[in-house]
């Protein structure tokens, strides 16, 4: 896997190392030849004073003043030293080289050649070295410092230079470190939202996150907005097809009861018909899910009643005591329209079987949960498994009923949910126990 | 009984008005919502079946104009339209019944007479006035001493209105309005020729004339 931040990190420390090393080598080369320039400029007005100091006279032969030379060139060692060397082989030697021997390049006249070598004591000099001629002779001047304070100088700036920059470097590297983790904590928010878009809390992504992501997060919406409207177009198609077979249906439906056909035929007519409609109702309804929490969240307080006086008043003929045991407060995030639906055909197919009784709670306990008894004829075990099969009919006699309960399996699918049957403790009929994972759709 | 049947599709339409004419009901028919509105509010209907996705206006706010101007017709919405959060719409907005389509017409015939029963103040499921019982399956009524007496569609309708309005006077213009459909000639004669009918049927002293009125089905012999 390929890491953005190492690669930046790695990247960066490199190129600012090598940046660093350069700036070092160069700033240290410069201090140094800035140094020795320096050096080297003393040495020349040393030899100035040295020429000055110097007498030649035929009967005399040379002679130095020693009176007119800065005392360091009588200490010994000092690091300050100067030789002359005579065209006759007579040497002057500076007090402080004692009895160091040094080694005199051969010059041309008026030539003068600065250069470093080894000197006394493992001392490490730099050398001025000019060819002159005064009085008539012809003689040259070696004149040497000792660069061990100079060095000892550039040795500290390198060191110092070395420790800042290793301090920068850490400090880029931490500050680069932040700057990237800032960054991604954005992608962070962008991975948390396309989360909640899958999860259909939200149909886009809200942050449009840094520029850099920003096509990619425009990209996403887009393909959302794409499939969103897909989704819609082949649902409202299948929905309208479904819709739109209705009206032929209803006709063939009343022209097959009102054809004086024998009884058998009639009946075997009318259930393909049935039949059919039953796909067409079960294809439409699921056409027509959400299956998530995208539309306006239920409300069991308010649309539970409206619901239940509904289906008073379309089983009025039984007069039922259609009751609501448990409502939970607040709104539930499922879509209304769903929990309609799936309420809709429990409690019908309840009032289809009972008597006199149908009961209903609601209640969340980390899941939805959902539980409709009736006082009817209840379901025998062996025969409860059939209730949610494709177009499964219990009884012939009560119109489209199976169908209800498929519709609500179809929908609880839809939910990763779960339905079971069982019978109800209080009044003895079918019990139906639905519960929805609340943490798939919140 | 006369009804109201609104509905778009005409073949739908005259099918179902045909089977409910068979079954005893004046039917008049409209394919428009605002045509339906103006029908409906006449008052004259003793139903109303009411399909939604109506041209003109949508069904819903037809009835909810019904409902608004205070008219209590009881009102069966036959829609395509039959999710249960349309259903508690529909009923909420003031229809007694849903049912949704396709559908067969014993259906559609058990829920209208379960309402027109209820509008009526009805709790059986059996006509029954004075002795005399009114078998709506097969048009015939049996008159008190067991006699099962066959009805032409013209005084099944007329008898089956009386019986479900007892002991009040009903004007010869009302109950042509409820017996017959909107099409048919209005001659107040007609009446009184179908009054004396029944009257040969089920006994003289059943429906009494009131000079000037209209006539008046007495619940006691």
């Amino acid at each position: 896997m390929i890491s953005l931040e190492r690669r930046f990190v790695i990247g960066l420390a490199g190129v600012l190392l090598i940046v660093f090393l350069l700036l070092l080598w160069g700033s240290v080369a410069a201090v140094r030849s800035l140094s020795e320039a320096y050096v080297a400029t003393r040495l020349g007005h040393d030899a100035e004073a040295l020429l000055a100091a110097l007498s030649v006279s035929p009967q005399d032969g040379h002679r130095l003043r020693q009176g007119r030379i800065t005392p360091i060139y009588r200490q010994p060692l000092s690091g300050h030293y100067y030789l002359m060397q005579f065209a006759d082989g007579s040497r002057i030697r500076s007090r402080s080289l004692w009895d160091e021997p040094l080694d005199m390049p051969r010059l041309a006249r008026g030539q003068t050649v600065t250069y470093q070598g080894p000197g006394p004591g493992g001392q490490r000099l730099l050398y001025r070295v000019g060819a002159y001629q005064k009085g008539g002779q012809v003689f040259s001047l070696l004149v040497a410092e000792d660069m061990a304070a100079v060095d000892a100088d550039i040795g500290r700036f390198q060191m110092i230079a070395l420790g800042v920059m290793a301090a920068a470097l850490l400090l880029i590297v931490v500050i680069q470190r932040y700057v990237l983790r800032s960054g991604f904590r954005a992608l962070d928010r962008v991975r948390r939202e396309i989360r909640q878009v899958s999860a259909g809390r939200l149909d886009r992504l809200q942050t449009p996150g840094p520029l850099e992501v920003q096509p990619l997060t425009a990209e996403f919406n887009r393909l959302m907005e794409q499939v969103q409207r897909r989704l819609q177009r082949s649902r409202r198609s299948l929905g309208n097809l479904a819709h739109a077979l209705k009206g032929p249906l209803s006709i063939v439906m009343r022209d097959i009861d009102a054809l004086p056909l024998p009884k058998g035929q009639r009946n075997s007519l009318s259930g393909q018909l049935d039949r059919i409609n039953a796909l067409i109702q079960r294809e439409m309804k699921r056409a027509r899910l959400a299956g998530d929490a995208t539309g306006r969240p239920f409300d069991p307080q308010q649309q539970v009643p409206e619901l239940l006086q509904a289906l008073g008043q379309i089983h009025r003929e039984k007069d039922l005591q259609i009751s609501a045991l448990r409502l939970p407060t607040g709104g539930i995030p499922v879509d209304q329209e769903d929990m309609l639906e799936l309420l809709g055909n429990l409690l019908d197919n309840a009032c289809k079987w009972a008597s006199q009784r149908v009961e209903l709670s609601i209640f969340v306990e980390t899941e939805l949960h959902i539980v409709v008894g009736d006082d009817g004829p209840g379901v025998p075990e062996a025969r409860r498994n059939a209730l949610l099969r494709r177009g499964a009919r219990l009884d012939e006699q009560v119109a489209g009923h199976g169908l209800g309960l498929a519709i609500v399996g179809d929908l609880v699918e839809d939910y990763r949910g779960h339905i079971s049957f069982g019978e109800s403790a209080s009044l003895h009929g079918l019990e139906v126990r639905v519960s929805l994972p609340l943490d798939s759709i919140a | 009984m006369r009804l109201l049947l609104v509905e778009d599709d005409a073949v739908l339409a005259e099918g179902v008005a045909d089977d409910l004419r068979r079954h005893g009901f004046a039917v008049d028919m409209s394919g428009d919502g605002i045509e339906a509105e103006f029908l409906g509010a006449e008052g004259l209907y003793d139903a109303i079946i009411l399909d939604l996705g109506l041209p003109g206006k949508p069904g819903l706010e037809v009835l909810g104009a019904w409902r608004d101007a205070g008219m209590l017709t009881p009102v069966l919405i036959l829609t395509a339209r039959d999710s249960w959060n349309e259903r508690v719409i529909g009923l909420r907005a003031g229809a007694d019944d849903y049912l949704g389509k396709p559908f067969h017409i014993e259906e559609l015939l058990a829920r209208l007479q379960a309402l027109l029963r209820r509008s009526s103040g009805r709790a059986s499921a059996e006509l029954k006035v004075a002795g005399l019982a009114l078998d709506e399956e097969r048009q015939r009524v049996r008159r008190a001493d067991g006699v099962e007496v066959e009805l032409t569609g013209t005084e099944f309708r007329l008898l089956r209105y009386l019986m479900s309005h007892p002991d009040r006077v009903l004007s010869k213009g009302h109950l042509t309005d409820h017996v017959y459909e909107g099409d048919h000639d209005r001659d107040s004669n007609v009446l009184e020729v179908y009054v004396r009918r029944l009257r040969d049927k089920i006994g003289r002293d059943r429906i009494e004339t009131r000079r000037g009125q209209g006539y008046l089905f007495r619940s006691r012999p």
